[in-house]
Parts: C-alpha cells; sequence; structure tokens
C-alpha cells in the first residue's frame, strides 16, 4: 500500500513537474510563439538604454508609420541601429528576423541590405555616408507577447519591413521593397534581390492574349508607386484587366509573382494570407504601364480587395533597370487593423 | 509670366539638367500626386507637393520668399493660388471653379532635404448627379519642366459610384475620370450584385491557450492518470 502509493505520488510529481516543459516545447514550435522568443532573446542581451530604445507602445502612431524608402539621414528611424549592435545582439537581432520571415523572405530582405552596401561603396556615391548595412533600424512597437499584438519593423533606405504579429496570426503589410543597384556580384554568383518580381511580371505579361493585354497596358508612365510611404488608408480605383478573364495557368503565374511579396512573412501567415487573396481573384486586377519586352523598364500593379502590390522601376541614379521601389499593402488589414488595439 | 518668374524657370530648368545622376533618391524633381474622388455631391482633389532637394532651393522662393523658413498664411494662400490657376477640372464638359483650396505646407527645412510633402486640398460641392456616365476631367500645369505627376483617382466611398476607365496622358499631367452613378435607392447600402469578398477571419482568442489546454490535459492522462489507474485496478485484483 505504502508502495503504491508513494509509486502514484512520484507519478503525479513527475506529470506536474514534465507539463510545464513538455507545454514550453510544444509551445516553441508554433511560429508565432518562436517569433516572441526570438524577440525576447534579443531584449535579454541589450543594456538598459538599447530597451527602452527598442521598443515603442503598441499606441504609439508616429513609430508606426515611420518608415520610407528614403536614406536615414533624410528620414530619421529609431530603434536599435544595426551598426551600433555587438556580435551577439546583431545574432540575436538576425534570429528575430528569422523567426518572423520565410526562409526566402530573410534572403530577399538580407539582399536588399546587401545592395545598399554596394550602393554605398559605388564610385558615384559622394561621401560614402548615406547608405550601407550598418543604416537599418530594428524596433518593436508594443512589447513582444503571445497574446496582445505587436509589431516587427526592420528598415532603412528602400526596406520597410512591418510584421505584426497578432496571437497567431502575422501580417506584413504595409511593407516596402526596394533596391539598387537591381543586380550585383556575390561570390562570382549575380544576386537580384527582386529579380523574381521582374521575371515573372514579364512572364505573366507573355501569356496575355491581345485582349488581355490591351486591357492591361495603361496610357501613362507610372514614375514611381502611388500607394508608398504616407499614403495610409488609401483606396485607389482598380484598374487593367480583371483577373476573372485569366485562364488557371494564368491565375497560377499571377499567384506566384503574389507570392513573392506575400511570401516574405513566415510560411503559415504568407499561406493563410495567399489562400485569401486566391479567393478574390475574381475581384483582382492587374494593370501595366512600359514596354511588355522582357529585359525592359516597366511599372505593375496587382489590386484586388484585401491587396495592392506595386512595382515601379525608378529612372533616377541611371538606368530605370537598375533601381526599383515596391509596395505590398491590404487595405484592410494594414498595421494588422484588423486585429484592433491602435 | 513675370520677368523674375521666368527666370526662376529658367533657373530651375539648369539645375534640371546639371543635377546628379548617381543619387538613388528623388532629387532634381518636383512630385506632383493627385488623388481624385468622386461622390454623389462632391468631387475631392488631393494634391501632394514634394520638392527634391535639389529643387526646393528655387521652389521656396516661390513657397516662401521672404525666406523666413516658415510658409506663412499669406504665402501659402498666394502659392496655393498659382497652383489654382495652373490646374483645370472639368465635370461633363463644364469648367468647375475648385474654390480656396485647404492647405498644409512642410516645414521649409524638410523640403530641403527633400523629405517635406505639402498638400492642397479642393473639396468641390456638385449637384447631386444624375445616374448615368459622367466624365472628370484634371490638368495640371504648374511647372511642367522640372515636374514629376501621378494622378489617380480614389475608389468611391459610395457604392453608387463607379470608376469605369482614367485615361492620363503620357506624363500624368492630365487625366480623365469616367464613372457612373446608380440611381439613389433611399440608402446607400451595397448593390445585392456586389461579389463577396474573401477575408481571412480573425479569431476569438489569441496565443497558444489551445496548445497549452491539449498539451496540459494530454500531459496529465500520460504521467498522472494512467499510473493512478493501473494502481487502482492492481489494488482491485487483490
Amino acid at each position: 500500500m505504502i508502495r503504491s502509493r508513494s509509486f502514484l505520488s512520484a507519478a503525479l510529481r513527475f506529470a506536474l513537474a514534465a507539463s510545464p516543459l513538455l507545454c514550453a516545447r510544444a509551445a516553441e514550435s508554433t511560429p508565432a510563439i518562436r517569433t516572441v522568443a526570438a524577440a525576447e532573446a534579443l531584449i535579454s542581451t541589450l543594456d538598459a538604454a538599447q530597451r527602452s530604445a527598442v521598443v515603442f507602445a503598441y499606441t504609439n502612431q508616429v513609430q508606426r508609420r515611420l518608415w520610407s524608402n528614403l536614406p536615414t539621414p533624410m528620414v530619421r528611424r529609431t530603434g536599435l541601429r544595426w551598426g551600433d549592435l555587438k556580435p551577439d545582439q546583431l545574432k540575436a537581432a538576425e534570429g528575430v528576423l528569422k523567426a518572423a520571415l520565410s526562409g526566402m523572405g530573410y534572403e530577399k530582405v538580407m539582399n536588399i541590405v546587401e545592395a545598399e552596401e554596394v550602393l554605398k561603396n559605388s564610385p558615384g556615391n559622394p561621401g560614402n555616408l548615406v547608405f550601407g548595412k550598418d543604416e537599418f533600424y530594428l524596433s518593436f512597437v508594443g512589447a513582444p507577447s503571445a497574446e496582445k499584438p505587436w509589431m516587427i519593423q526592420f528598415g532603412g533606405h528602400h526596406l520597410a519591413i512591418n510584421v505584426t504579429v497578432a496571437g497567431t496570426n502575422g501580417v506584413l503589410t504595409p511593407s516596402l521593397t526596394c533596391t539598387q543597384p537591381a543586380s550585383f556580384q556575390r561570390d562570382g554568383k549575380t544576386v537580384r534581390p527582386l529579380g523574381r518580381e521582374n521575371d515573372l511580371a514579364f512572364q505573366l505579361m507573355g501569356t496575355l492574349d491581345a485582349s488581355q493585354k490591351s486591357a492591361a497596358v495603361l496610357g501613362a508612365r507610372f514614375r514611381d508607386i502611388v500607394l508608398g510611404p504616407g499614403q495610409d488608408g488609401r483606396r485607389i480605383a482598380p484598374e487593367g484587366v480583371k483577373v476573372s478573364t485569366f485562364t488557371p495557368a494564368q491565375r497560377r503565374l499571377l499567384l506566384e509573382l503574389v507570392s513573392q511579396w506575400v511570401g516574405i512573412i513566415r510560411d503559415d501567415a504568407a499561406a493563410a494570407k495567399m489562400s485569401e487573396i486566391e479567393g478574390n481573384l475574381d475581384q483582382t486586377w492587374f494593370a501595366w504601364s512600359g514596354p511588355t519586352e522582357p529585359g525592359s523598364a516597366a511599372y505593375f500593379r496587382i489590386q484586388g480587395p484585401t491587396v495592392v502590390i506595386e512595382y515601379a522601376p525608378q529612372s533616377l541614379g541611371g538606368s530605370a533597370l537598375n533601381h526599383t521601389h515596391t509596395i505590398y499593402r491590404d487595405p484592410t488589414n494594414d498595421y494588422g487593423s484588423r486585429f484592433g488595439g491602435f | 509670366m513675370t520677368v523674375s518668374r521666368r527666370w526662376l524657370r529658367t533657373g530651375l530648368a539648369a539645375l534640371l539638367c546639371a543635377a546628379s545622376p548617381a543619387l538613388a533618391h528623388r532629387t532634381d524633381e518636383y512630385l506632383q500626386a493627385v488623388l481624385i474622388g468622386v461622390e454623389p455631391t462632391s468631387i475631392l482633389v488631393d494634391l501632394a507637393l514634394t520638392p527634391g532637394s535639389g529643387v526646393a532651393g528655387p521652389l521656396l522662393r516661390l513657397m516662401d520668399p521672404d525666406g523666413d523658413e516658415v510658409v506663412s498664411e499669406t504665402e501659402g494662400r498666394r502659392y496655393a493660388e498659382s497652383i489654382r490657376r495652373d490646374i483645370g477640372l472639368r465635370l461633363d464638359g463644364k469648367t468647375m471653379d475648385p474654390g480656396e483650396a485647404e492647405w498644409f505646407f512642410a516645414a521649409p527645412a524638410s523640403m530641403k532635404d527633400g523629405t517635406g510633402t505639402s498638400r492642397l486640398v479642393w473639396k468641390v460641392a456638385v449637384p447631386p448627379l444624375p445616374p448615368g456616365e459622367h466624365r472628370l476631367e484634371w490638368h495640371n500645369r504648374h511647372l511642367p519642366g522640372l515636374s514629376v505627376y501621378l494622378a489617380n483617382a480614389l475608389q468611391p466611398e459610395s457604392p453608387r459610384i463607379a470608376v469605369l476607365q482614367q485615361v492620363r496622358s503620357t506624363n500624368q499631367s492630365e487625366l480623365e475620370v469616367r464613372f457612373r452613378v446608380e440611381p439613389a435607392s433611399g440608402s446607400d447600402s451595397i448593390p445585392a450584385s456586389t461579389p463577396a469578398v474573401s477575408v481571412a477571419p480573425v479569431p476569438e482568442t489569441f496565443g497558444p491557450k489551445p496548445t497549452w489546454i491539449v498539451v496540459a490535459a494530454s500531459t496529465l492522462v500520460a504521467f498522472g492518470l494512467v499510473p493512478a489507474w493501473i494502481l487502482l485496478a492492481r489494488r482491485g485484483r487483490r
């Protein structure tokens, strides 16, 4: 009897001791929880001044909207400056991005950062002071939490990644991905941070029949994106060709193109968003401005009820083929507005 | 055009030619982006003006002629009036007077570094538009030598208005918005024919609570209740 009681007692003690560990292990496997854990791990490496600099109140609208395509000396960012981080802090900060983004997304973001380093070292850059990978900033709008919504902001010149984490949900809008140069060499290989976007768009254009193409092409030159920084809450009228006229193959190609932006965020959140966009394909539009031959510089826009994507080559600083601005928005859920709290 | 204005424009054109080709942002151009909203009884014209740092100095001589680093009420009104003379708005072929704009001028310092965006907004009341197709034309001829234009129609807030087509000049200094007005039906409710929009549902609960409950329950079963049941079964056999 005594033996049985002690065995029972030991079993229950083991169960109570083991359940939090098992729960924690299960929780770690959730992408959203991994993101929270990565953010907390970064915070644990920071000194007091850095801690107070990195976290902003979730209701802070100024910080939420503090992103731009312009270089940091022109638009001051706040948070942790990449160039100020110690090696262990930098590794932890990269860990936050790796947890919040997909493998493809992390690679794309880091390629854009690397392009800035190439731009910094280019002969035309006066003073070598404005650009470069040190000039990127990471901040949290709201404290990292598994329950309450919070945001990760990472950006600088030509980049603004705004990830809202709300429980198990992840939202990437609005985010800005740009690049100059459009291609550079690394270890003997050509890197094109936004090359896939460009190639898929021309591939899609190549599949349109004459009637679709005629509807898609707008008779004007778009020198920049319309819904860039400072245009929160704006909804422009859709134009171009309706995706409802697309064949199944064209739809697949369009979705693959869309996924170049949507898929920057971690895979589970991207899959949910792609499913939403696919559900609205018949109310989605594809517009084009510029030459349709591959190798040209052309603007395009994809617009549906819950997505707006713009891709605009820039004729500043030389060839428009070498400098691109893009924006990804969701007019119904920028900054995770569906989840409230700000 | 006065002599001083002609001089200014010549100077701006020279500046444009001499601008550095290597910079990665818009320094030598004046971005004028207009958004035009059409509603059943009003037209909204929202013009955002962003001078690049390379052209801000000469432009500030138009906006802030006394150079005191503040665009005063009088200066703002004067510049807004000069723009009003350069723009045009026509509804169904009839020229409309946009009236006085509401304006916001960015700090001259921010315009000098290329980040300041000023805004002029015209809200034009129009008589209730009859059902059917209509045409709104816009043009902007303000400083064409150094300007980059963007012109877009906003998605109407009223479900009674549908933008059918936007026709632009190549440089977007002109925009024609063709739109349709549906008959008023007592309320502005969304027509039944509007297709459903798929939006991912927002879960009622955040966080990992369901996972915790499932794992905790499983753990208790595995490490607590099962051994207890075995012991009880053994006792029963005795």
